[in-house]
């Protein structure tokens, strides 16, 4: 890149430019026809630009990742209400509680259709190659089964 | 106080160059040299797709139709991520060409929907949406060719975790391992 | 059209008013957007319709032709008035800068259509194919160039700090533009990923950020006729910007599948960034103390500073944002949405309307043909904006707070989703407001070149005659 340095009729005005500057903090200069002044950086910001810095060392240094997956499986007490919830994120895309037929069929009264043991085994192996997984596979375990059978069972 | 850098473009704009490759190399050069963002894991590997399989040209019709403005592709160890299924680590993205994480969830997270659904739901889902979830706001994709739907539900279906075959169990129950770890 | 017929400043003219073309088609695309997310089936009148309209179609158009359509041009604009004016020089060569600025609308305009056409790229700001982005390179090069070309020929010395920042972006917009688009086509990974995010924060930070707080730097002294309260300040703003800028890509991957020490590389300048912000700020207030009645009577000074307050509240919400706690609760919900746009709209846009009305009249020899249109313009945009925002913002919360109850996948999900409805009603009322108020801006601005009141000769051309 070339410099642009070379001496130029301007040179003298900017000679005097500087001359003013260094006692002048209210004063200014013109450049390009804008003024510009001199106001020193003021105290609350070197003190912003000191905290910053001494933060950043310490966060570089001492920061750990978030993580709220090590206190896992928390025993959960297998409830009716927890089934429901349980539902809503894992068997209703393809379940409605009213006889409806979305891909699967509709659970009303699932339970006196199946009876016990048959619902147990379609809650614990599903029927994959009809297109029901088998709820273990969705990540369920024995608890959430069990909140999820609670749970059919109030469908009527 | 009109100091040289002032007067001079040269010295203004090769500070502008330095500063500007300093964060290029440690932003975008120094992740290529990171073990766990070179080495793939089985996840990854199960998204290696051969060229022109169902499941690659899925991801085509994926990107094509932007499905990716909508549904991120990231677990996060994080209580919003908890039901998501394993949380995904950078060994997962390997093959991933471009990676489709993306920055919105205005739908479900779809990093390992594979595993969630069956084919017939996926399909039947991208039909119309709305016949499964009534206030859903998931556009209605039955404008798609025959091909690109099912190529789109091999693509879905393949976004799952790989079996954890180190704790001794295979094929379906074996995600089921990884996925209970994070249920509570 | 010979070199010879071509008055000085037609580049800047000619940018100014395509960019207002694409800002009106950028916004048109953004309401459909918005109504659609209402709406799932709204314009589904057939499968091509569906097809070419789709959402996921819509959306990067939108953030496209707003992004490269409008606020880029309307800041080479800035570049190519505010070089020669501050240089005292002529443009380097007018016929390359009209060149340039037909060539950005033909490309973007190939652009547009082939994102219609689905050829989409799944990364931010950069969903343009290669075959748009060599061109668009090479483009930006060329002004560059050209821009360069007339500072070195420049009659004053002295670089005003509005020249650095625009010599800055000469070498970090191109320099932005193939570190993000290139690679990235042949890479993959999380590497790719990390590629992808240095670009879409520094498309922002490196490009529109210092070039339009370069135009700040120009607009305060002149609108206010205050001195720039400290050259020193501004000296410490665009070194720290140059700085720290760069390396905020890795906070959108903040708690993803990355190595913590990049999470933390890009954690710690963000909130370093604070520096520059502040800095700009202390120096914003400084020039403005015992002016601030001026903002009352004059709308191109309204729109400065509005324009550089929520530049600053962006600056606010970003650091906040890549801290790892808030993030888990905000990343990936419509909050973001809404701290996207105060930047971009609330932040410089108002900074390019308030260069807009600052220069045209200098440019043309015309006054501003109505100030009433110019005070609803201001008004739409604001309070537009207000609502549009706070719509997404309440909407972040909930949906973060909701996901965090655990209604994440399926019927639990799309109850969150139902939830949300009033709140996406509101960002397309925000949004059609802000919309109207652009209407007038056009309307005002077409009058103004067709049938503005000239403005006394001595203001005319200033930079040249
Ligand atoms: C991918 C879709 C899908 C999901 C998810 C799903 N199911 Fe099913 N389900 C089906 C299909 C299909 C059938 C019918 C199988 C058949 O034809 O025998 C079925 C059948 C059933 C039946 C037997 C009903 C009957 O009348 O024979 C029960 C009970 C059941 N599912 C419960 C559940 C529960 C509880 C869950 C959540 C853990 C669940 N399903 C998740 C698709 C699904």
């Amino acid at each position: 890149m070339a410099t642009d340095d070379r001496q130029t009729p301007h040179d003298h005005e900017q000679k005097d430019r500087e001359h003013i500057e260094p006692h002048d903090d209210a004063g200014y200069e013109t450049v390009s026809g804008i003024k510009m002044g001199h106001a020193k950086v003021p105290k609350f910001l070197k003190a912003t630009y000191i905290i910053l810095a001494m933060w950043a060392v310490y966060y570089g240094l001492t920061a750990t990742p978030v993580n709220d997956r090590t206190d896992a499986s928390t025993p959960m007490e297998p409830t009716a209400e927890a089934g429901a919830e349980i539902f809503s994120t894992s068997c209703a895309g393809c379940h409605a509680v009213t006889a409806q037929k979305l891909v699967g069929p509709g659970l009303a009264g699932v339970k006196e259709r199946l009876g016990d043991t048959e619902l147990t085994n379609v809650l614990h192996k599903g029927r994959p190659e009809r297109g029901m997984p088998a709820p273990p596979s969705l990540g369920l375990n024995e608890a959430q089964i069990q909140a999820l059978k609670l749970y059919m069972e109030t469908l009527k | 106080m009109a100091s040289q850098s002032e007067k001079n473009i040269g010295v203004l704009m090769a500070g502008a160059t330095v500063l500007f490759l300093i964060g290029v190399t440690g932003t975008c050069v120094l992740p290529f040299f990171d073990e766990s963002i070179n080495t793939p894991t089985a996840s990854g590997k199960l998204r290696n797709y051969p060229a022109n399989s169902a499941e690659a040209r899925g991801r085509v019709v994926y990107i094509r139709e932007g499905c990716f403005w909508c549904h991120s592709q990231a677990v996060r160890p994080v209580k919003a991520d908890s039901k998501l299924g394993p949380v995904s680590v950078p060994g997962d993205y390997y093959y991933d060409s471009p990676v489709l994480i993306m920055t919105q969830r205005t739908g479900p997270d779809l990093m390992w929907v594979g595993s969630r659904y069956s084919p017939e739901w996926q399909y039947q889902h991208l039909e119309n949406p709305q016949k499964f979830y009534q206030g859903s706001i998931m556009p209605k994709y039955n404008y798609l060719s025959e091909q690109d739907k099912k190529d789109l539900v091999a693509y879905l279906m393949s976004l799952k975790p790989a079996p954890t075959n180190q704790a001794g169990a295979a094929g379906q129950s074996g995600s089921q391992q990884t996925l209970k770890e994070i249920h509570r | 059209m010979t070199t010879s017929a071509l008055r000085p400043y037609t580049t800047v003219r000619i940018f100014m008013y395509t960019s207002i073309f694409w800002l009106l088609i950028g916004m048109i695309v953004a309401l459909l957007v918005a109504v659609k997310s209402v709406n799932p089936d709204f314009l589904a009148v057939n499968t091509w319709w569906q097809g070419y309209f789709t959402y996921g179609r819509l959306r990067p158009i939108h953030t496209n032709t707003v992004l490269y359509g409008w606020l880029s041009p309307a800041f080479f604009a800035m570049w190519f008035y505010l070089i020669p004016v501050l240089t005292k020089t002529p443009l380097f060569s007018e016929r390359l800068g009209v060149f340039s600025a037909w060539g950005w609308n033909v490309v973007y305009a190939a652009g547009v259509v082939m994102l219609f056409l689905g050829r989409q790229v799944p990364v931010e700001y950069s969903e343009m194919p290669l075959v748009i982005d060599i061109p668009i390179i090479i483009l930006a090069a060329l002004m560059s160039y050209n821009l360069i070309r007339t500072i070195m020929n420049r009659k004053e010395k002295i670089l005003y700090v509005t020249l650095w920042y625009f010599l800055g972006t000469m070498i970090w917009l191109p320099g932005i533009y193939i570190i993000g688009n290139i690679p990235g086509a042949y890479v993959s990974g999380i590497a790719q990923a990390s590629i992808a995010y240095t670009w879409v924060h520094n498309i922002i930070g490196i490009w529109f950020t210092p070039v339009g707080v370069g135009t700040i730097y120009y607009l305060l002294p002149k609108l206010s006729g205050k001195p720039l309260y400290s050259h020193k300040l501004s000296l410490i703003g665009f070194w720290t910007i140059g700085t720290f800028y760069i390396w905020n890509g890795p906070h959108h991957l903040i708690n993803g599948p990355i190595p913590l020490w990049l999470m933390k590389a890009g954690i710690i300048p963000s909130l370093l960034m604070i520096i520059p912000v502040w800095t700009v700020l202390a120096n914003v207030i400084g020039t403005m103390k015992g002016a601030w009645y001026k903002v009352s009577e004059s709308i191109e000074l309204k729109f400065l500073i509005t324009g550089s307050l929520f530049y600053f509240l962006s600056c606010i919400q970003g650091p906040f944002q890549a801290l790892m706690a808030p993030n888990a609760v905000l990343h990936f919900t419509y909050w973001t949405v809404g701290h996207a746009h105060m930047p971009l709209f609330a932040g410089f846009s108002l900074v390019a309307f308030a260069g807009y009305y600052y220069s045209l009249p200098r440019i043309i020899g015309r006054q501003i043909y109505s100030r009433v249109l110019m005070n609803w313009h201001y008004w739409l945009s604001v309070l537009g904006f207000l609502l549009f925002a706070f719509a997404m913002w309440l909407a972040g919360i909930l949906q973060g707070f909701g996901w965090m109850d655990g209604n994440q996948v399926g019927a639990a999900f799309v109850k969150i989703v139902e939830s949300l409805h009033i709140y996406l009603i509101a960002r397309a009322i925000g949004g059609t407001l802000m919309l109207l108020g652009q209407i007038a801006f056009a309307w005002n601005i077409y009058k103004t070149a067709t049938a503005g009141s000239r403005v006394p000769t001595e203001d005319s051309m200033p930079a040249l005659r």
